[in-house]
């Protein structure tokens, strides 16, 4: 029973630590983002490929910082989160408008707004260790005008 | 097989639907196998019957004696070897976080135990529950414990209240930008407040809200439908394949199969 108990407080607080990754992109602070993440942490881009996946600090990093570069009022709504084990799922819808090229898609001013899935999956310390990121990169390059 | 609804008192109704009890007399020959889709409330339930499982896509273990239960976002089920007996409140979208205080997107899809999330007097009250032997004894239990927390917290009732209670009314037939004209609020203020107090976005509470409807309509007309173009529209949605999309996404069957061969909950209310 006492497992159990700690099981379902922990899997609270990991839930809030996703949340704050999230208000954190809506700020458009990814130091913010990446210090709820542990040294060693991944993650990975899932329509990117073997290409997208990195390290979190540096790579994610950088991406995040891009995609803040061009599309400047970037912002997500968290539609639910879920967890299980120590892995928490968030449905999240992600859009903003290019200003600038983006992942070698030029930009045309135009609009995207895309459900993303976020799996985080986290160590004992309650940091995030790994996550992949899935949406539909078709639909985004289309909406890009690409 | 009692399934038993009573409304709360009027100063209580912006946060309660209402109470339910639930209750057999005998243990069934076959274990019972109950499924439920998303309905778009939140509860909290006691139990004083023989223990039972909850089964979802994730998971399926063994509920809680006491437990708060968020948002469903997807078909569950429910498997009932025993005697069953169980009392509980039903929430108004928002009504467990103006009335308790909880961060409500930490409950959607489980089911958290009462004991973990409230202290003090909850264990006592659950005793007292399942020592009453009338339903109204019960009930009259729950709705004293609310109106202490209600004295306790003040009535906090605001504008999230407002626009979820809204969705629920208009049986999730209405758009987050019409709800933000008529509350003058900023979006992304209105999405943080909305997820804390739900526990799921207003568009997303907006579609579970909609097929909860769609899935109640359907057990009242006894999964009779002569005009789906007809039911597909009146139920807000724009054509067909978007209804069948949606509706299987949420409950995990397409619309002909869970008319074909339901067992929900609703079909015993």
């Amino acid at each position: 029973m006492q497992t159990t108990q700690q099981e379902s407080i922990s899997e609270m607080t990991r839930k809030g630590a996703c949340l704050a990754f999230f208000t954190a992109y809506d700020d458009l602070d990814t130091a913010r983002m990446i210090g709820l993440a542990a040294p060693n942490a991944t993650v990975h881009f899932l329509p990117l490929g073997e290409g997208g996946l990195g390290t979190f600090w540096e790579f994610g990093k950088a991406v995040w910082d891009s995609l803040i570069d061009s599309f400047p009022d970037i912002s997500n709504t968290v539609d639910n989160l879920s967890a299980e084990g120590d892995t928490v799922t968030a449905n999240v819808t992600i859009g903003g408008t290019q200003t600038k090229e983006f992942l070698g898609i030029a930009s045309k001013g135009f609009r995207f707004d895309s459900d993303h899935i976020f799996v985080f999956r986290f160590n004992a310390a309650d940091q995030i260790q790994s996550l992949t990121i899935n949406w539909d990169a078709a639909s985004f390059a289309r909406q890009l005008g690409a | 097989m009692r399934y038993q609804k009573v409304h709360p008192s009027p100063h209580l109704a912006p946060f309660v639907a209402c109470y339910f009890v639930w209750e057999n007399d005998a243990h069934p020959v076959v274990p019972l196998r109950i499924e439920s889709p998303p309905s778009g409330f939140a509860s909290m339930v006691f139990t004083y019957g023989d223990p039972y499982v909850v089964q979802t896509g994730k998971y399926a273990k063994t509920a809680p004696t006491a437990f708060i239960t968020g948002q469903a976002t997807r078909q569950y089920e429910l498997q009932l070897p025993g005697r069953i007996g169980m009392v509980g409140i039903v929430f108004r979208p928002a009504g467990l976080n103006t009335l308790f205080g909880l961060p409500m997107y930490e409950f959607t899809d489980d089911r958290i135990a009462l004991t973990d999330v409230l202290t003090g007097s909850i264990t006592y009250l659950h005793e007292q529950l399942c020592e009453c032997n009338s339903t109204t004894a019960r009930i009259n239990l729950l709705e004293q414990f609310l109106n202490r927390q209600l004295l306790r917290q003040g009535n906090r009732f605001d504008r999230t209240d407002f626009a979820a209670n809204l969705i629920v009314d208009r049986f999730g037939v209405l758009t987050v930008s019409e709800l933000m004209n008529d509350l003058y609020v900023c979006r992304r203020q209105f999405e943080r407040q909305f997820l804390q107090k739900v526990g799921v976005s207003p568009k997303y509470y907006a579609r579970i809200r909609r097929v909860g409807h769609v899935c109640a309509q359907l057990a009242t007309q006894r999964w009779q439908v002569s005009d789906w173009q007809d039911f597909v529209f009146r139920a807000g949605y724009y054509d067909q394949s978007h209804f069948i999309r949606e509706f299987t996404q949420f409950t995990g069957k397409r619309p002909t199969l869970y008319v074909k061969d339901n067992a929900e909950l609703s079909q015993y209310l």
